[in-house]
């Protein structure tokens, strides 16, 4: 049952220094189960500036990939609201919500989600074309994100013929296509080895630092918490810990 | 009992639960295949088990249907004798009856149990009516009388004036009026008759009338008779005259001569063919009278043409042919005694030619329908081999665990057979069942073997596709990635080239000389007769090598678009995959069988009236020869095959479409997933689904129609359809492209319709559901 929220617009200064990206109020998120109900999230009332890696650590079932679909708008919350950079997107229907997510936000799985028989260009493509971005815009974007993850002279091949760290960079490019605000990646070094794991996070870190990008990262990965300007910790759904370092 | 009955009970428990086991798992695990696949096995044994039922039924209609169109003299056995049966005691013709009866039982079996009834007649030679010199001077007439007896003629006739006949003795020539005058007067033997109103009225005879007759010399019975004979009167005295019941009755056997006058005129005069009955108790009598010649014994076996099979005909024919070698000339309805006298004894019949007509109509139709059904086995068998690819598809992560875990190829093997011909025999056995209950009728032998044989190939489809799971490496197998298209193996390409080489050399043989073998014109020539499904094959595989490079070439222009809905659905079906092109082949053979199948049917419905008049007489009797004449029944036999091919045609298209996206649903969500995840709408994520579907079934459509129409060019000129028409009406075997278009469109909206549901499922799937099974 979805649950009304009051809506307000957060503070635009967090901590004193970025202005709020997202922001969760009393986010709940409770699913059916069994004749029961499970709840994935509870209560959850967090605050991510702009500009800052901040990762979500937590045991499986902790709820860290319920939080990121909520934040992305995959999912909907049964009660509480979800505020992302200017909008409630816990009330939007789903037409606005597409608008959201082509706009506002670029997704990295832990699988890479590329499409197989699409060349690392064609795959950055995707988001582009999904905005109906004009041809020339897009070749230059495209050019601009595979070098940016250092990938411009693999741009030909397809995913199969890549290493599953370039195949991870291609889906990080896709993600910064459309020059999102918030990169919400889920376990992105889950299917690596920990030497091609620490070059993914050195890249989210950079990207970070030099684009201006959020980014909220799930992870189990001691190196990119340690390489995170906030670590969030979650367990059965509800806030355990939440402290600043200063990567930043 | 009590015990007996437990031990019973769990036996049959242990061997349910053996037997349902693996069945459960299978149906609960992989519930969308395994249901398909039961599916594809139910249609077509339902189809092959149908198939034989209907041709029966067939046989037998279209055999009655020509029996009964038959006269009753025309199907019916006549056995003739000519001799002077023995004639002692006080009723003879009881002697008559015994011997039809006689006959009757040292018959074949074949020919006994389609008689329904029998009769005989008994007729006397022939005898000049003696006429005055006025009436043979004013018309040149010639007038012939006999006596007859009838079986079963009192229940036939009503005496309507004066009286039954009697034994008369001896009359006055001076009492009988119009006698030529040179005729001397004295006593002759007189016999009172009967005679029928219409021989009556054109005699002009009445009551009380007598005939002065004289035996004819040149009748072949009196053969033999004592020459004082042909120089002895006699008279007949009509004391009766009766009508028949119903002069068109079967009972007359086309013989009404018993009641009416048979008049034949010719340029130089008119002969005039009467009878009489007499006296029962004068037979031995007037049969004495012609001693040592003949009489003619007729015995009539009607036959009953409900009683006559297909089945048996070709025995029933021969059976009935050897009798007449054995017993004399066999003569195909002459209205003339046999030409051999010297043997006495023949048999007459239209009944073998009648039956050969039937049975060349019955090949033809069988023709046609075996046509037919053998595209629908192709049709399925292809479709059983994209089940096999798709269920070897879903299965290979598992058969590696398996695999991984020390299983050996024989218990793979034994595994993937058992569950094969757990999921096909059941299917099999209810597609009997539904073969039974669609023709309300009960299934024949080969019901039960071409449905076996269809479960069979099924089994050995899924076996051989998923086989080769355990064939390769394991490590590769572990490794291999589902979504990595796999490329053409050497094999597969040299395979390919020879088929297609094969197929071009057997349309132009065809072409060339027909299904016939070029030695004696007879036998078929099993090459050749298999072009169809050659051509079949060799179509499917250019269409699957050349449908992905058109593919892509649209693909790189849609491109140069800046959206994405046209650019990804191109570019994901032009790759080369096995369950991505075998629909598109079952759809191609679905349709060019049921565009084949139609250009049959609609040439069937609308033959064209060929002029026969204005043919020379030579061409009118040459087209008269070849034809059998309608006969429904068989041409609804080909309808009812026409309307069987385009309901499995249509049936089929569904299930490869179904097939297709069931083997494409989970990557298709996956992908859909991530691609909402960057924004896509649900709009443009149904577009995706319509746009991988739409080329297929267009293109689909448009070869199909072309592969019909390869198939009729190639077909038709082998099928003498026109056989099962009158003489003027001439079948044309030829395309009507409306219908075939329309086929074409019903196959297009069927794929298209089967996508939209599919997409729009999936269109309502919750997203993060789906990103999580992509994970």
């Amino acid at each position: 049952m979805q649950h009304s929220v009051e809506v307000t617009t957060p503070a635009r200064q967090s901590r004193g220094f970025s202005p709020t990206l997202v922001q969760t109020t009393n986010l709940v998120r409770e699913y059916p189960s069994g004749g029961g109900v499970l709840t994935a999230v509870s209560d959850l009332s967090i605050e991510i500036p702009e500009r800052r890696l901040v990762c979500i650590k937590g045991r499986s079932g902790s709820g860290k990939t319920t939080l990121l679909n909520l934040i992305g708008g995959l999912d909907r919350p049964t009660s509480g609201g979800i505020w992302l950079d200017g909008d409630w997107i816990s009330e939007l229907d789903e037409a606005d919500l597409v608008r959201v997510r082509r706009d506002k936000i670029g997704f990295v799985f832990q699988t890479f989600g590329l499409i197989p028989i699409l060349t690392a260009t064609e795959n950055v493509e995707v988001p582009l074309r999904l905005a109906n971005t004009p041809v020339d815009e897009r070749a230059e974007r495209v050019e601009d994100v595979l070098g940016l993850v250092g990938l411009g002279e693999r741009a030909k091949h397809r995913p199969h013929e890549l290493s599953g760290g370039e195949q991870q960079r291609v889906a990080i490019a896709r993600a910064l296509a459309n020059h999102p605000k918030l990169l919400i990646a889920d376990e992105p070094t889950g299917q690596l080895d920990l030497r091609t794991g620490r070059t993914i996070m050195q890249l989210l870190v950079r990207l970070v630092r030099e684009t201006g990008l959020s980014a909220v990262v799930a992870t189990h990965d001691p190196t990119l918490i340690d390489l995170a300007d906030r670590v969030i910790e979650l367990r059965d759904g509800q806030l355990v810990a939440d402290s600043d370092s200063d990567n930043g | 009992m009590a015990d007996h009955g437990e031990k019973d009970s769990n036996g049959i428990r242990r061997v349910t639960a053996l037997i349902g086991a693996p069945l459960r798992r299978r149906m609960g695990s992989d519930r969308v295949m395994a249901s398909t696949f039961m599916m594809v096995i139910l249609i077509t044994a339902a189809a092959v088990a149908a198939i034989p039922i209907i041709l029966n039924r067939v046989g037998d209609r279209g055999l009655f249907e020509t029996l009964e169109s038959a006269m009753v003299i025309q199907r019916g056995i006549n056995v003739e004798l000519e001799a002077s049966l023995p004639r002692d005691g006080d009723a003879p013709l009881e002697l008559v009856t015994e011997r039809g009866h006689n006959y009757r039982d040292e018959l074949p079996d074949s020919l006994q149990t389609i008689i329904s009834d029998t009769q005989w007649t008994v007729d006397s030679p022939r005898h000049n009516q003696l006429l005055d010199e006025l009436t043979v001077a004013t018309g040149g007439f010639q007038q012939y009388f006999q006596f007859r007896y009838q079986s079963g003629l009192e229940d036939q006739i009503t005496l309507t004036d004066g009286r039954e006949p009697e034994p008369r003795g001896t009359i006055e020539l001076s009492e009988i009026t119009d006698l030529p005058d040179d005729v001397e007067d004295g006593a002759i033997p007189a016999y009172e008759v009967k005679i029928g109103q219409g021989t009556a009225d054109i005699l002009e005879l009445e009551l009380g009338d007598t005939l002065a007759l004289l035996p004819d010399s040149n009748d072949l019975l009196n053969r033999g008779a004592h020459r004082g004979y042909f120089e002895a009167y006699f008279a007949v005295e009509i004391v009766g005259i009766f009508e028949p019941a119903d002069p068109d009755d079967d009972f007359w056997y086309f013989d009404q001569r018993t009641f009416e006058t048979d008049v034949f005129t010719d340029p130089d005069q008119t002969i005039y063919y009467s009878m009489g009955i007499p006296a029962e108790s004068v037979l031995e009598e007037l049969q004495a009278m012609n001693d040592p010649g003949n009489w003619r014994y007729s015995w009539r076996y009607f036959v009953d043409p409900d009683t006559v099979e297909m089945a048996g005909s070709t025995r029933t024919g021969a059976d009935l042919r050897a009798i007449s070698q054995n017993l004399g000339p066999y003569e195909e309805l002459v209205d003339l005694p046999p030409a051999s006298a010297a043997r006495q004894m023949s048999i007459r019949s239209l009944l073998p030619t009648l039956l050969t007509g039937a049975e060349r109509q019955f090949a033809l139709t069988t023709a046609v329908l075996s046509l037919v059904i053998a595209g629908i086995v192709t049709i399925g068998v292809a479709l059983s081999g994209l089940l096999g690819a798709l269920v070897a598809s879903r299965r290979t992560p598992e058969i590696a665990l398996l695999r991984s875990r020390g299983a050996s190829p024989r218990q793979l093997n034994l595994t993937q057979l058992t569950e094969g011909a757990l999921l096909a025999i059941p299917a099999a056995i209810i597609g009997i069942v539904v073969a039974a209950l669609i023709t309300a009728d009960r299934p024949v032998l080969d019901s039960f073997i071409a449905a076996l044989a269809v479960s069979i190939v099924g089994v050995l489809a899924l076996w051989l596709l998923t086989r080769r799971i355990w064939t390769v490496d394991l490590g590769n197998l572990m490794g291999r990635r589902a979504d990595v298209p796999a490329g053409s193996s050497q094999r597969r390409v040299v395979a390919e080239l020879v088929i297609v080489g094969l197929a071009i050399a057997g349309i132009v043989l065809l072409r060339q000389r027909g299904v016939t073998t070029t030695a004696d014109q007879q036998g078929v020539d099993p090459f050749v007769a298999a072009v169809p499904v050659l051509a079949g094959l060799a179509t499917g595989i250019i269409t699957v090598r050349v449908f992905p490079w058109m593919l892509r070439q649209l693909a790189r222009v849609a491109g140069r678009r800046t959206d994405i809905v046209p650019f990804l659905g191109l570019r994901r079906i032009a790759e080369p995959s096995l369950g991505r092109h075998l629909p598109l082949v079952v759809m191609i053979l679905a349709l060019g069988v049921a565009v084949f199948a139609g250009a049959i049917w609609y040439s069937i419905e609308t033959p064209e009236t060929i002029p026969i008049e204005e043919l020379s007489v030579e061409e009118a009797e040459a087209l008269t020869s070849t034809r059998a004449g309608v006969n429904e029944a068989f041409q609804e036999g080909i309808t009812q095959g026409f309307w069987l091919t385009i309901f499995m045609a249509g049936l089929y298209a569904a299930l490869a479409v179904v097939c297709a996206l069931a083997l494409t649903a989970d990557e298709r969500r996956r992908d859909v997933g991530y691609l909402r995840t960057m924004g896509a709408s649900r709009d443009q994520a149904l577009g995706l689904t319509l746009i991988e579907q739409i080329p297929s079934a267009l293109l689909a459509g448009i070869i199909g129609v072309g592969f019909g129409g390869l198939l009729t060019w190639l077909i038709a000129p082998g099928l003498d359809i026109a056989s099962l028409y009158p003489p003027e009406e001439q079948v044309v075997i030829g395309i009507n492209w409306l219908l075939a278009i329309g086929q074409a469109f019903g196959l297009i909206v069927v794929a298209v319709g089967a996508a939209f549901v599919f997409a729009w499922i999936a269109r309502r799937s919750d997203l993060t559901d789906v990103l999580r099974a992509g994970e």
